[in-house]
């Protein structure tokens, strides 16, 4: 799951960083709000799912995302 | 006609009287536009305050926590309505901050969206004094489909209706008071200077006062259609849908936009039927937002005046406007037929503005009646009869200009207003970090740490410490000092010096 998203975020932001399970959205990778929700409606799209709004602030890192997807 | 309406019951009998079958808000659901018209609405509302009186609610405060819909909307006209209080949360703060508003405002009924059901789980089992819930996407019909028999309460419309939550100075929100009169009123002088016609598109979050004033209050006067956006994730369907005249945002969004249209006009002029960009651009915006895209509407935040004049070159008015909770949402907006860059708008008919030692000061007969539950704080906003806005700024020609803030307070691209000090005293338990100063730098939320111990435990403790808040609280930037920060002689950090 997790090479999976960091292919993901990968793909969608191209980042200048390396990005492990420890890297932070905001922080390390300065994903604004916009970028955030488009992230999660790839999600959504990909795994079949729905991710409430509510849930978005518990995601800090990406370790964070990978956790919240697998209990889905 | 309207000049003379001091209550929501006024307001929905005359629009309905006046507006009739013209459609009031709608949404998009399953794919479909529904709509409701503006006598539909008032019956809708009439019917579910009724109920509410029905079912022995009356006289409460009543919290209702919920992202944007069309029943949301619903219950925002019917509390008031039913003579209860109506108590207006952000749905994307933490449950311990929803919790502390609902408890500190006295509510004994909460009505939630399933979205917060884990919250209202939370309420009922630690808060005693709610007696009452009702969920918005399964109790709301049986609400609608009943025929209560009971009358609804005669009111003037000058005692308190609306608790809205506001971020404090000092750490703890402010419930700000109104009544429907100041609501109302207030919203009527603000049509007079913003004219809104066919669809409004509604995105920011109607517990927001912005929205919930100047867009659901307001556009019942224009007669305007409110579509109502379900969030972001299907923005660009909708707004392909609605086809708005007017959408309402916040500087951050309206980047965001801007960056959107760019980025179409690009994809645009790669198909080769484009001479140049500002017509690939003004494609782009007929593409993303249909035909009758006229108006953006901002507040909440200092607009970025590039970026408005980008707009404008696409035939397309940014208009800002300004006001706090306290002033029942803008006291200030460009007019349509008048707009000055730079500047946050003209003063309302019905208020005045003065500057009091720098301090924009306004005064008209229906700011907010008091902080709940906190008459200090009351009176130490009020010079005699003047609101001092704690903001800095000047007046030209009954104009307002903003120059900066008095009160520490951090006012972030998205609206969201940041005490530094709640935000430094919850960094400050991390035991690493000597001193911290919160602050904003290019829009994003930054915490400026001196610490003498390794970088990446204090970051790490940093990322899980934001987890535990609100999401536009949590810390997107750290940088790092070795050495102490400046101090004055009272051992105060020297913010400005940092």
């Amino acid at each position: 799951m997790l090479t999976e998203v960091i292919e993901i975020i990968k793909e969608t932001f191209s980042p200048s960083i390396e990005v492990t399970g420890d890297t932070t959205i905001k922080n390390d990778l300065q994903l604004d709000s916009f970028d955030i929700i488009n992230l999660t409606c790839i999600f959504e799209d990909r795994y079949k799912i729905k991710i409430d709004d509510i849930d978005l602030y518990t995601f800090v890192t990406v370790k964070d995302i990978c956790e919240y997807l697998a209990n889905k | 006609m309207f000049e003379n309406i001091s209550t929501i019951g006024e307001l929905l009998s005359v629009t309905s009287d006046y507006y009739g079958k013209k459609p009031a808000f709608s949404y998009l659901k399953d794919g479909e536009v529904h709509s409701v018209s503006y006598s539909e609405f008032a019956q809708q509302v009439n019917l579910t305050a009724k109920s509410l009186i029905l079912k022995g609610i009356t006289n409460s405060k009543i919290s209702v926590v919920s992202e944007n819909s069309y029943y949301c909307i619903l219950w925002a006209y019917a509390v008031p309505l039913s003579g209860n209080v109506l108590v207006m949360l952000d749905n994307l703060t933490t449950m311990q901050e929803k919790a502390y508003m609902v408890e500190h405002s006295d509510t004994s009924c909460l009505i939630y969206s399933t979205m917060n059901q884990q919250f209202c789980d939370y309420i009922k089992e630690n808060n005693k004094s709610v007696i009452n819930t009702i969920c918005i996407e399964t109790d709301t019909e049986a609400f609608l489909n009943s025929d209560p028999g009971v009358e609804l309460p005669n009111t003037k419309g000058s005692e308190m209706s609306y608790i809205f939550y506001t971020s404090g100075t000092t750490g703890k929100p402010k419930g700000v008071v109104h009544s429907q009169l100041n609501l109302l009123r207030s919203e009527l002088y603000f049509t007079y200077s913003l004219k809104l016609k066919d669809t409004t598109f509604l995105m920011l979050p109607v517990s927001h006062i912005l929205a919930f004033a100047n867009i659901v209050l307001a556009s019942m006067y224009s007669g305007s259609n409110v579509f109502i956006s379900a969030g972001l994730k299907n923005l660009w369907k909708e707004m392909g849908e609605a086809g708005p005249y007017c959408v309402f945002a916040v500087p951050a969004v309206l980047s965001y936009f801007e960056k959107t249209i760019n980025a179409k006009a690009e994809e645009l002029i790669k198909t080769g039927n484009f001479m140049d960009n500002l017509s690939a651009r003004k494609e782009a915006v007929k593409e993303l937002f249909g035909e009758n895209l006229s108006l953006f509407v901002t507040g909440g935040a200092p607009i970025n005046l590039e970026i408005a004049k980008s707009i404008h070159e696409l035939d397309i008015l940014v208009l800002n406007g300004y006001g706090l909770t306290e002033t029942c949402g803008s006291i200030t907006v460009n007019p349509n037929d008048d707009n000055r860059l730079g500047s946050v708008g003209r003063i309302n008919f019905n208020s005045k503005g003065k500057v009091i030692e720098g301090e924009l000061a306004f005064n008209n007969p229906y700011l907010f009646k008091g902080y709940y539950k906190d008459s200090d704080a009351t009176e130490e906003v009020f010079d005699g009869e003047w609101f001092l806005s704690g903001d800095l700024g000047y007046i030209e020609d009954n104009y307002v200009f903003i120059t900066g803030r008095k009160k520490n307070l951090i006012v972030l691209p998205n609206g969201k207003n940041i005490s530094p000090e709640e935000l430094e005293m919850e960094i400050l338990k991390i035991e690493e970090i000597k001193e911290v100063i919160v602050c904003e730098e290019k829009g994003k939320l930054t915490a400026k740490v001196y610490t003498e111990d390794d970088e990446k435990v204090v970051r790490k403790k940093i990322n899980e410490m934001n987890k535990n808040l609100s999401l536009y609280k949590q810390i997107e930037n750290v940088e790092f000092y070795a050495e102490e920060f400046p101090k004055t002689a009272s051992k105060k950090i020297k913010r400005g010096e940092i």
